[in-house]
């Protein structure tokens, strides 16, 4: 009984640390996705590079310096960890360069914590609902059923070129809304 | 949005999607790292994209559009949707010289089908209660009231048929008459039908809805002759026998 103490002991203290970690990966979910999204294309693996990406932060946590920002620690986590995926895979990356890449993390950051992420995700979902027939259509085969470009070209018979000017003004669109919308909310 | 800021974004697309050409890559790298509002718009980019597809995966937006398959209908639902589809049917292929006439004599025949187990059923309630519908009925009666009056059947009921009815042969004497005959309804129904069809497509499945209430119905005038009831009824029959007296 009383060896078994210090192990219980450290085991509460890991999970107590892996709580925290999960915690900060929640704070930062948003943040942490949409880098990811900037590495690893393939939905399935991006679904399974983002559970290895928590998982890495858990486990790597006590090393974590808590007098540091976490969002280049855990990107730097989630590089690693995307890149070991899609070699793992056989899948060549194509990737903006490391400097590059941070800085738009540093950007994700600045776009706000979990709370202002929550907000802007009601906004877009409100925009979402005011596109057209058609864009709300595109949306869907893209966001909901992940088709890629070429699938959805197909599907509606478009060239591929044509779906990403239509794509790019929804983005467009979709932006413009939600920063409306933040800035009523914000008063 | 200028060419330049247009095939910006196309190139972040195109980043997003992995479909990036080497050489787009090197200049979106470069813009990325030199040009703080490409970098925002990029970062706005990556995060929308990321958004949307949470917002996908709540399914909360979609299901507003996609109609969910709904509980199965009631048979009067179903029912309905077909008398709907057969009165559309004939308007769709009215243009069909050819097959117009199998519609309607197909729909025509269903109506007086329709019309004849109404009226036998109507007539099987008749025996059992007095009332309003069984007048409908007696149109046939009119050709010979007096000869068919006499039976005893059901006095106070008989005469008030006999008193309604009687006004009103006049005017459908004609065809009426005839449907209601028992046997010979199906056949002599069967050519009204026949004779209506010229008219239009849709009248068809009209008539075929409402049958019932016009053809079956021709004593719906009997409502007015109604007042010349009460001189008739049984109250004026207990009179006589003073005069007797």
């Amino acid at each position: 009984m009383d060896t078994d103490a210090p192990a219980l002991d450290q085991q509460r203290a890991t999970v107590a640390s892996h709580e925290e970690a999960f915690r900060e990966v929640l704070a930062h979910w948003a943040m942490l996705n949409a880098y990811l999204r900037g590495i690893v294309r393939n939905p399935q693996l991006f679904e399974d590079t983002l559970s290895d990406v928590a998982l890495a932060i858990a486990r790597s946590w006590p090393t974590f310096d808590r007098a540091r920002p976490f969002g280049p620690w855990a990107r730097a986590i989630a590089r690693r960890v995307a890149l070991e995926n899609l070699s793992r895979h056989g899948i060549k990356p194509i990737l903006l360069g490391k400097t590059a890449l941070e800085a738009l993390g540093e950007e994700l950051d600045a776009l706000g914590d979990a709370m202002a992420v929550e907000t802007r995700v009601g906004a877009l979902r409100q925009c979402t609902e005011q596109l057209s027939e058609g864009s709300r259509q595109l949306v869907r085969l893209r966001y909901f059923e992940n088709r890629s470009y070429k699938e959805i070209a197909e599907s509606v018979h478009w060239t591929v070129d044509a779906l990403y000017v239509a794509f790019n003004r929804i983005h467009k669109a979709l932006s413009d809304c939600v920063h409306r919308r933040l800035e009523v909310l914000k008063g | 949005m200028t060419r330049k800021e247009e095939q910006l974004r196309k190139a972040m697309l195109h980043y997003l999607e992995g479909s990036i050409h080497p050489e787009e890559l090197e200049v979106l790298n470069r813009v990325v790292e030199t040009d703080p509002d490409a970098r925002r718009e990029m970062a706005e980019l990556m995060l929308q994209d990321a958004l949307l597809t949470k917002v996908g995966q709540e399914t909360e937006f979609f299901e507003l559009d996609d109609p969910r398959p709904m509980p199965p209908p009631s048979v009067s639902c179903r029912t309905s949707r077909i008398m709907k589809i057969t009165r559309r049917a004939p308007i769709v292929e009215a243009p069909a010289p050819s097959k117009r006439p199998s519609w309607k004599v197909a729909i025509a025949a269903a109506a007086v089908l329709f019309a004849v187990s109404l009226a036998t059923a109507v007539s099987v309630l008749q025996s059992g209660s007095p009332e309003g519908p069984v007048t409908t009925v007696q149109p046939i009666v009119p050709s010979a009231p007096a000869a068919a009056a006499p039976p005893e059947e059901m006095p106070a009921e008989v005469p008030a048929k006999a008193v309604v009815s009687a006004p009103e042969a006049p005017k459908p004497a004609p065809a009426k008459p005839k449907a209601p005959v028992a046997k010979p309804k199906t056949s002599t129904a069967r050519q009204e039908p026949a004779e209506s069809r010229p008219s239009t497509s849709t009248n068809v499945p009209d008539g075929f809805l409402t049958l019932p209430s016009s053809s079956k119905l021709p004593p719906p005038s009997p409502s007015k002759p109604a007042p010349k009831l009460p001189p008739k009824t049984p109250p004026k029959t207990p009179p006589p026998p003073p005069d007797k007296k």
